[in-house]
């Protein structure tokens, strides 16, 4: 047993920390989502150059080769500083084309998006097919020296941004049973692709997408030979967890602003920090943050070693989005006025915390997960 | 990082699994059971004699006394596997008398005392709480004046647990009352057969005793002194550390959750197994998530232990989070058995719902006790996060 980062890991943490404190302040994001930037081209340009976008991209794709933890420490690191949601599904895109690409696929994608030239995101959910893949209606049909690709896919993050589409769909030919999954590489300027883009709590960009009737290339199904199935199963546990070290990001700041504030604001002639029943609530906030913190670097750990995780990374969401939601709504009622005001920062978490708890299921879902797993 | 045990961590594990069962037979667990041993019943005790004689009383003492003086991880996990059992617990004269008699005692005081205790004959109880201080600890008013060659008692000590077994006390009084309030206080040690000491017990809710003990002109040798004069509350504040490794346990709490998941699949209302009923599996999961959740917050104290650091904030969060996770535990157990849970069954009949109830009402001890929450809470917010002291 050993629960404390290495130094690399704690250089890691820090260099993204600081250049984020530089360049992705709480005024630009909100400026970004105020005027709808989803990628910012400075921004965009500096973390390309860091290796950011392809630091869980392996070097022979152009990336950098970390291993999972360390994209799930630069995702903690992103939500602290609410750096815009295309960057995560970029990455999370780049692990389904990581993971279930030929050599020459990966060549033909990777690289770009380690680049920072080629944004992505995975699309997966439909109207009614949301967390039961098997109930899939996407489908991926032969065509004559190729594919047809149909179906509809909902709140799309990113879907109206993102230059790559990896749409999960219905392999040729599968039954309705589990598996025969198929995931397909579709440029967002496909003929037959159209975007209606979806207003959310807290402006992230998402959409709902149509594919109908979109040509595919051969070369555009990732693996072809393979079922994408258990790729997706892995992919989308893995998205989940870098959804958590964001959480896990964002709630430490809200901590630190939170007790900032209640040491400097004087009511009574003293710092409200001195009252206890302010003390108890931050206590609680800062255990809930190292719960949170280790149940998904747990989490994490095991997902970067291949062990099986679908019960950790339950425990880890389950934990996680209420922490980080109860902590803004702490937040808010220690800050008083001084939070409710847009120049503060406190909202844009209050918004993240409300838009993560939905992403990749609430918490309830993923204690369901906890009770199959103990047999109940 | 590492979320899993070393072999030889698992090695460990696996030598006091073996050794619980093995050596805690059914006859132990029935004493136990019973409730009115304190866990100090002739079996309990054979049990723990064993445990000395294989050097585990000294799992993390210094190995010039006898100790093994193995890591915080590793007596995590023998806590965690004892707890696991519900085999007796070692005794505060092991886990905190001892310790400081090593620390800080001088070394006639070590060759005259460290052996009695491994041999089992001496038994302490802790005298610190008073009428008026309990978590305000440091107000104490208990006296011990020097008189030539020894120093004279007077006073009264209450909430000491163990007082209707013990051979002795380990007794902090104060010294000095013109000092500042934490400094002029000194621990001694007092034979419970001295003259001018009575012990009155008291009935608990929890089912075990605890103790009123009066001291009335009580004559100590100034031999029996631990350590320096005045330097008192400095021992008993460092005799926290095997505290802050034990309270990192979710162990107990663990078991008597898997024994909850076990009775809820076994016993059904009308006609559907308690375990499928909706509600039934988000209280259970829910109880399994915080269980994970505490067990890494004990893992994360102990291992900061072991890179040498002091975890102020984290031993509290972990105190906090576990008592009242405990609590929850035997609360939410109970509740969800429905009617089932409401039945004390016969010693031996069902050790499940008897040790839920009896651990319900004892649960509250862990939450008040050793530094109320509420103090712990200060001290996550105080020494965590810098918050100004109110």
């Amino acid at each position: 047993m050993q629960l404390h980062l290495s130094d690399e890991q704690r250089l890691l943490c820090d260099e993204a920390r600081d250049f984020l404190a530089r360049h992705c302040s709480p005024a630009d994001v909100l400026r970004w989502q105020r005027e709808g930037v989803v990628r910012p081209a400075d921004l965009w340009k500096r973390m390309a150059d860091l290796g950011w976008l392809g630091l869980g991209i392996s070097e022979a794709d152009g990336g950098l080769g970390a291993d999972f933890f360390d994209l799930a420490l630069l995702h903690q690191a992103c939500g602290r500083a609410l750096v815009p949601t295309l960057f995560a599904a970029t990455t999370g895109a780049a692990l389904a084309i990581a993971a279930g690409g030929s050599a020459a696929q990966r060549g033909r994608y990777l690289p770009a998006i380690a680049r920072g030239d080629t944004t992505a995101t995975l699309a997966v959910a439909e109207p009614d097919a949301v967390y039961d893949l098997d109930r899939m209606a996407a489908a991926l049909t032969r065509r004559e020296g190729g594919y047809v690709l149909a179906g509809r896919k909902a709140l799309i993050e990113g879907g109206g941004d993102a230059d790559l589409l990896v749409v999960a769909a219905r392999s040729p030919g599968a039954g309705p049973a589990r598996g025969g999954l198929a995931l397909v590489v579709v440029p967002r300027a496909t003929a037959g692709v159209r975007v209606t883009r979806v207003a959310t709590f807290g402006d992230h960009p998402a959409a709902d997408l149509e594919l109908a009737d979109v040509a595919i290339d051969a070369e555009a199904v990732l693996d072809a030979a393979r079922d994408a199935r258990a790729t997706l199963d892995d992919v989308l546990l893995r998205r989940t967890v870098l959804a958590c070290a964001e959480m896990v990001g964002g709630l430490e700041r809200v901590l630190e602003l939170t007790a900032e504030y209640v040491k400097g604001r004087e009511q009574f002639g003293r710092p409200i920090g001195s009252f206890q029943a302010v003390q108890h609530a931050l206590a609680d906030m800062a255990t809930a943050l190292e719960g949170a913190r280790y149940a998904t670097y747990q989490a994490a750990w095991r997902l970067a070693r291949q062990l099986p995780a679908a019960r950790e990374v339950a425990v880890a969401k389950a934990w996680t989005s209420p922490a980080y939601k109860q902590a803004t709504l702490t937040a808010h009622q220690l800050h008083g006025g001084m939070g409710f005001v847009t120049e503060y920062p406190l909202h844009l978490y209050s918004n993240h915390a409300k838009a993560c708890e939905a992403r990749f299921g609430a918490a309830d879902r993923h204690l369901e997960i906890v009770a199959a797993a103990l047999g109940l | 990082m590492r979320f899993e045990l070393t072999p030889e961590q698992r090695a460990w594990q696996q030598e006091v699994r073996t050794f619980l069962a093995e050596h805690l037979t059914p006859e132990i667990e029935a004493e136990l059971d019973t409730g009115d041993s304190e866990g100090r019943g002739p079996r309990a005790r054979a049990f723990l004699r064993t445990l000395a004689e294989r050097g585990w009383w000294g799992i993390g003492w210094p190995k010039e006394y006898g100790g093994l003086a193995r890591s915080a991880v590793d007596q995590y996990i023998f806590i965690e596997e004892m707890e696991r059992a519900f085999a007796p617990s070692l005794h505060l004269t092991v886990t905190s008398v001892a310790p400081t008699i090593i620390r800080a005692g001088s070394e006639a005081m070590k060759r005259e005392w460290l052996p009695r205790i491994v041999r089992g004959e001496v038994d302490f109880a802790i005298g610190y709480s008073e009428p008026a201080a309990g978590t305000d600890i440091a107000s104490m008013q208990t006296r011990a004046v020097a008189e030539g060659d020894v120093f004279v008692v007077n006073g009264q000590k209450i909430w000491n647990t163990g007082a209707g077994h013990a051979t002795h006390q380990w007794l902090a009084c104060r010294t000095d009352p013109s000092a500042p309030k934490h400094r002029g206080i000194s621990l001694f040690i007092v034979p419970m057969d001295t003259p001018g000491i009575t012990v009155q017990s008291m009935e608990t809710w929890g089912g075990f005793p605890t103790y009123q003990v009066f001291f009335e002109n009580v004559r100590v040798p100034r031999a029996n002194l631990v350590g320096e004069l005045d330097r008192g509350w400095h021992y008993m504040t460092t005799a926290l550390d095997f505290e802050r490794i034990a309270m990192g346990s979710v162990a107990q709490a663990r078991r008597l959750f898997e024994d909850v998941v076990a009775f809820c699949r076994a016993h059904a209302i009308d006609g559907t197994a308690i375990a499928a009923l909706p509600w039934v599996r988000l209280k259970l999961a829910r109880l399994a998530m915080e269980l994970e959740i505490g067990s890494l917050l004990g893992w994360l104290n102990a291992t900061t232990i072991d890179r040498g650091e002091v975890p102020v904030k984290e031993a509290s969060m972990v105190k906090v989070f576990n008592s009242e996770l405990r609590q929850r535990v035997c609360d939410v157990g109970l509740e969800v058995m429905d009617r089932h849970g409401a039945i004390t069954p016969a010693p031996g009949v069902d050790r499940i719902r008897r040790r839920l109830q009896r651990m319900y009402r004892a649960a509250p001890v862990w939450r008040f006790g050793g530094g109320t929450n509420e103090v712990q809470r200060n001290i996550i917010a105080q020494y965590g996060l810098g918050l100004p002291r109110g």
